[in-house]
């Protein structure tokens, strides 16, 4: 279906090829995961598919791309239009009209299909992603989820023989991201469609693919073949795979059936090392002076009550995860904590201040936040123009912010745009300039949307020494595998109250929902991440 | 330093269709300078009507003339954006000083982009802007043709060094700003004064009938005494918003023209010679 | 639906955009012909009737509201300028302004000076006119929302409708985005106070929407934007001629229009008849695009009864106008009440019932869901962008307070 014949692509601007001798075929009815680091080549890879590289994006394509038999390089996108639908990173940014309905047939109407045929068409598609209560809705009044439902349906409604989606998940919480994988399975199971996917939250999608594309990235080869060959020695691989060369199995699990399968002696060995964890929580570092306090605080928009009554206190060294679905009101507490909204009721405290009435210079140097998109907080020229006004606006001694942006993220070019970064290293700026004052406690919003595990890891080391050094940190996110690697304590948020609050293994552990892979494999033992595994294996009597 | 991105070419038809429109718009606007006394409408209150009407309808021709060969997905875009920030601007201004930001993103979106980019941005702002704000009357066809002008000149302006276009672009937005107002307030002329076909109702309206020296007499005083307030304080808040947001918003076009890639080549070639082992599995 | 045919029992359906705006455009057309106050009264009342009646539940409805806030605040123009340049004109003398000494070459023009309820009166009708057509064209925005009359464009300038529909839903988001920046740079510890918190916000929301842009260009790329219909040389040819014969005629018809001494076919016949090549030349040229149209609305019955009544309003008044004159025109001198004329008012009359008649709009399902975090307002129409804008140009930044009411959230 999809034939990559010895590709290269530079880009009209750069020296380097993205990518280089890629020579890839597809067959139909697969669905094919593409998986690699940050900017490593696997959006180009995608974009090739369709043609928007070179038609869209200006370059040189060397060698051919060929779809169900047509060239890309003699079809532009809108002539693949018909066989080749493609879902972008943003499924927001590309509605073009008003009306989910609207929405879903605006591919069909360029295409002059007959009104008729559009009719049932889009009745099907409605039914075939459960959007038809939506039908008359704007799109701008939908979720996350619903949002991407209706993006893929009107990427569907040509009835292409290939579908393309860049990070379809990223956005969403674990049960709208079920949503949207499961229809992508019916798909491929019942329309025989290829699927082709790029994903950085492996855990959720390795185990229904057919086949794994491995982009190293750099111009280096990839590495094509099926999930658990390629997962077994990739770089990038979900909890499950890494329990499994921490535990030396032989095959490769992929999905929590199958690693609960093979875990069966693992959980008889380690069944002794349950107390040990016990111990980890004794040994962590003690909770010092209340560093916020929130008492009785109801906030809310207009005459709308989001948060009824939160009574909360985060202390120093603590690093606080606040969980919840899109829409309980995670990222309004985290506004209400840093003063950007005004509760009705109640009172707020940051360091014996009410952070809604002090200067943002006081405000940045008690209190500090990331906010879910982190380029709102980027405004410079360049990545270093960014770090020497930081510098300026704090008082700081100046190379502070690039000290610290170099020991977190070391591979940004100081005269890039904070625009054209990728996401990782976005965030990464974004965490150097907020921790540049170095405040007593931090708050992150969605700090793992977009990430890939590399950066993942950068961002809980940064996390991690933070909190050693006594600051607190109050992280807004439904990444349960990111809180069960780095927070002490965890807030489960609902319907704007906290209905649970705990340290982290009793909270993550005692529900399906939120539970890491590696809880919900070895269950009912509470081991939460690789690390606790790791230690506990080497700790036991016969370890070798 | 940076070359212009073209986003909507202008062809040889379009550029003939441009002027011919242009020229015609123009008597549009000057009606009453130049009807003759003895002309059957003049004295009718039917004038500013008949182009309220005929305006839209040269305006679409232009349009259809610069779309003919298919407008860029990403030129079409990029104008629902500019345009957007036009309507959005449009609020803040207004009122009682006359200042009007949205010119800015009329004038640099031109300039960032041509001449054909320009004049469609000021049409298409100007009608978005009036259609979000609710301030849709007569006069929108003449806005419209005045906005579209502005933009089309700004993107005539020769390009310069980066410290020199500032300059060149404020004093092309205070120049604009003026003759925007000047050419809104000769068509407004002569609903702001009366078109009662009774005898005059103010000695500064519009006289049907009368030789135009003396009419061009009575705007130019109607013009200084009303609208010239308002004209200069435009103009000086668009050169002050040039001079200081100008770099920022030049700095964003042109990159956003860069990452749009416009006149970027695109090339189909034989695979890269290979260099040592072969490709992956 | 049952097939009674009664007043009530139509099937709630969207009218085609066409029919209410040429219903307003009826009504404005009828405005612009007379400056009897009443006739203008009864004029705005049909439209509120009707807007009341008609008018669905979208954000547009506020559109008629901002209608009337433009047309009061050109009226007050209106009065202004004509007490201020208005020509003396004989009568009860109400105020007297101290008189600007005028410029030599002006001499003849008269600036203050003693101001007369006759002036003040002709300033008030003259302006109360212009406020109609105002109010009609609100009434019509409300009526029938012009994203949907944008779907109705005609191919030729499909394009552009694309662009013009883009800037309308783009530009409430642009405002929740200055708002959110606005926040960050609290958090970056920058004041947002005062000019150069304003255009500090410049750079981050243009870049944010500018990207934006691309992605929605490479939706509407991947999605078959573009794709061109193949049109035959003939009939590309017949396109330009048109185009070409419609700009010729409306040239000669507008040298005609201003030279008073030429015949009476070359101008408003002329004129006309360029108006009709042009436009068929553009309908022509929609040939090249390839698209078809997903539920076009349709013209039936209804929409004819709308679009007539409106014009039917026009007739009366223009009909009057040509046999009795004085009756559409109030008269300052003597400054007496104006009579009501009978023609005018079964005109309007008929408008009206045109509106009751139409079908009701279908009840537009826009409820949000029980979102907390409404990072996408739920009705950013005019209503809360203009509150917001309001605010800005009031105290140069917004408020907690006006954010809360309008709504938007962070």
């Amino acid at each position: 279906m999809i034939v990559f014949d010895d590709v290269s692509v530079v880009y009209a601007d750069a020296s380097e090829p993205v990518l280089k001798h890629v020579s890839l075929a597809i067959p139909e009815g697969e669905l094919c995961l593409v998986v690699g680091p940050s900017g490593s080549g696997k959006t180009t890879l995608l974009r090739l598919v369709n043609g928007l590289v070179p038609h869209f994006s200006g370059g040189t394509l060397h060698g051919r791309v060929t779809v169900d038999g047509r060239d890309t390089r003699t079809h532009p996108p809108r002539e693949l239009a018909d066989i080749v639908g493609f879902v972008g990173q943003d499924p927001s940014a590309g509605f073009v009209t008003d009306t989910v309905e609207d929405e879903l047939a605006y591919a069909m109407e360029s295409m002059g299909i007959a009104p008729d045929v559009m009719r049932r068409r889009v009745e099907e598609t409605l039914d075939l992603l459960a959007l038809a209560p939506l039908r008359r809705r704007a799109l701008r009044t939908l979720s996350g989820g619903e949002q991407q439902r209706v993006a893929i349906g009107s990427a569907m409604t040509t009835h292409p023989r290939v579908l393309v989606l860049d990070e379809p998940t990223s956005a969403l919480d674990p049960s709208a991201a079920d949503e949207v994988l499961s229809g992508l399975q019916r798909l491929v199971h019942d329309l025989g469609m290829t699927v082709l996917l790029a994903e950085h939250r492996l855990e959720r999608v390795v185990q229904y693919a057919d086949r794994v594309v491995l982009v190293p990235g750099d111009g280096a080869p990839l590495i094509v073949g099926e999930p658990a060959t390629v997962m077994r020695n990739a770089p990038v691989a979900p909890p499950v795979v890494e329990l499994a060369r921490v535990a030396g199995w032989s095959h490769t699990p992929l999905s929590i059936r199958d690693a609960r399968r093979a875990a069966v002696d693992l959980r008889t060995a380690l069944a002794s090392s349950v107390p040990l964890l016990d111990a980890d929580q004794d040994s962590a570092p003690p909770i010092g002076d209340s560093l916020l306090t929130l008492r009785d605080v109801r906030v809310g928009y207009g005459r709308r009550e989001v948060l009824h009554g939160i009574d909360l206190s985060i202390s120093t060294g603590e690093v606080v995860a606040v969980m919840g679905r899109n829409g309980a009101g995670k990222s309004t507490l985290l506004s209400t904590m840093v003063g950007l909204r005004v509760p009705f009721a109640g009172e707020v405290c940051v360091l014996d201040a009410d952070p809604a009435s002090l200067k943002p210079k006081d405000l940045v140097a008690r209190i500090g936040l990331v906010p879910q998109q982190a380029a709102d907080l980027l405004y410079a020229e360049s990545v270093g123009e960014e770090c020497r006004q930081t510098d300026e606006d704090s008082g700081l001694e100046s190379g502070t912010t690039a000290a610290m942006l170099r020991s977190i993220a070391p591979w940004v070019v100081d005269s890039t745009h904070p625009g054209d970064l990728s996401e990782g290293s976005r965030l990464a700026l974004a965490l150097a300039v907020v921790l540049a004052p170095d405040p007593p406690v931090l708050l992150l919003d969605e700090p793992t949307r977009g990430l890939d595990y590399t950066a993942k890891r950068h961002l809980v080391d940064v996390i991690a020494a933070a909190s050693a050094r006594g600051r607190a940190v109050v992280i807004a996110t439904h990444d349960v595998e990111l809180a069960a690697e780095v927070a002490t304590r965890t807030l489960v948020l609902a319907d704007g109250e906290i209905v649970s609050d705990g340290p982290t293994r009793r909270i993550v552990t005692s529900s399906p929902m939120f539970a890491p892979q590696i809880a919900k494999t070895l269950a009912p033992l509470p081991f939460l991440t690789v690390g606790d595994v790791r230690r506990a294996l080497a700790s036991l009597p016969d370890a070798g | 330093m940076s070359a212009r991105s073209t986003a909507i070419p202008v062809g040889r038809r379009s550029l003939v269709a441009l002027v011919v429109v242009s020229l015609v718009g123009m008597a549009a606007f000057s009606w009453p300078l130049v009807m003759t006394p003895s002309a059957g409408i003049a004295h009718g209150a039917d004038a500013p009507w008949i182009f309220a009407a005929v305006l839209p309808l040269l305006i679409a021709v232009i349009a259809a003339e610069l779309a003919d060969g298919g407008i860029d997905a990403k030129s079409v875009a990029m104008l629902g954006v500019l345009a957007a920030v036009g309507a959005a601007l449009r609020p803040l201004g207004g009122g009682a000083t006359g200042f009007q930001p949205m010119f800015v993103v009329i004038i640099l979106g031109g300039y960032a982009f041509g001449a054909g980019f320009g004049f469609v941005l000021g049409a298409v702002t100007m009608l978005a802007s009036a259609l979000l704000t609710g301030g849709v009357g007569p006069w929108l066809p003449f806005q419209m043709f005045a906005g579209a002008w502005v933009g089309m000149a700004a993107g005539l302006l020769p390009h310069l060094v980066v410290r020199g276009r500032l300059w060149l672009l404020a004093a092309y937005g205070f120049v604009s700003s003026l003759a925007f107002g000047l050419l809104m307030n000769l068509s407004f002329w002569p609903w702001a004064l009366g078109l009662s076909s009774e005898s005059a109702s103010s000695p500064l309206a519009y006289v049907a009938g009368a030789p135009w020296q003396e009419n061009l007499r009575t705007f130019a005083t109607f013009h200084l005494a009303t609208s010239m307030g308002w004209d200069v304080t435009r103009g000086i808040g668009t050169v002050v918003l040039v001079l200081v947001a100008g770099r920022a918003v030049l700095g964003a076009l042109h990159r956003a023209g860069r990452r749009a890639a416009f006149d970027a080549p695109r090339e189909f070639v034989p695979p890269l010679p290979r260099i040592g082992a072969g490709s992956a599995p | 639906m049952n097939g009674r045919g009664g007043l009530r029992c139509r099937a709630s359906r969207l009218l085609h955009a066409g029919a209410w705006w040429l219903w307003a455009l009826g009504l404005a057309a009828a405005a612009s012909r007379s400056t009897n106050p009443l006739i203008l009264g009864l004029i705005v009342a049909v439209t509120a009737v009707a807007v009341t009646l008609r008018a669905g539940d979208t954000p547009w409805v506020a559109a008629y509201g901002a209608a009337f806030r433009l047309a009061a605040f050109v009226l007050l123009i209106r009065v202004a300028f004509g007490i201020l340049f208005g020509f003396p004109i004989p009568g009860t003398g109400v105020l007297t302004l101290p008189e600007i000494p005028v410029p030599e070459w002006a001499a003849g023009v008269r600036i203050g000076g003693e101001v007369t309820i006759e002036q003040i009166a002709l300033a008030f009708y003259d302006g109360l006119r212009l406020a109609t057509i105002i109010i009609c064209l609100g009434a019509a925005n409300a009526l029938s929302s012009p994203t949907r009359l944008l779907k109705s464009v005609p191919g030729a300038l499909y394009e552009l409708g694309v662009a013009v529909v883009v800037a309308m839903s783009l530009a409430p988001q642009l405002i929740l985005d200055a708002a959110r920046v606005r926040d960050a740079r609290r958090l970056r510890g920058r004041s947002t106070r005062g000019a150069a918190g304003v255009v500090g916000l410049v750079g981050p929301v243009l870049d944010g929407s500018l990207r934006r842009s691309l992605d929605l260009a490479a939706a509407m790329d991947t999605r078959g934007y573009g794709r061109t219909a193949h049109v035959p040389a003939a009939v590309r040819r017949l396109t330009s001629g048109l185009v070409l014969a419609g700009v010729v005629g409306i040239t000669i018809g507008i040298y005609g229009l201003f030279d008073g001494s030429s015949s009476p076919w070359i101008g408003l016949p002329m004129l006309g008849a360029g108006m009709l090549l042009g436009g068929g030349g553009l309908l022509l040229g929609g040939r090249r695009t390839a698209r078809s149209r997903y539920r076009p609305d349709a013209w039936r019955a209804a929409e004819w009864w709308v679009a007539l009544g409106g014009w039917a309003a026009a007739a009366s008044v223009w009909f009057v106008t040509t046999s009795d004159p004085a009756q559409v025109e109030a008269s300052v001198t003597p400054l007496t009440w104006p009579a009501l004329p009978w023609l005018p008012v079964i005109g309007l009359a008929v408008a009206a019932l045109a509106a009751v008649v139409a079908p009701a709009p279908p009840p537009t399902m826009d409820i949000a869901p029980d979102d907390d975090e409404p990072t996408r307002s739920h009705r950013t129409g005019i209503n809360s962008s203009a509150t917001i804008t309001k605010s800005v140009k009031d105290n140069g930044q917004v408020t907690e307070a006006d954010r809360r009411t309008a709504g938007v959230g962070a």
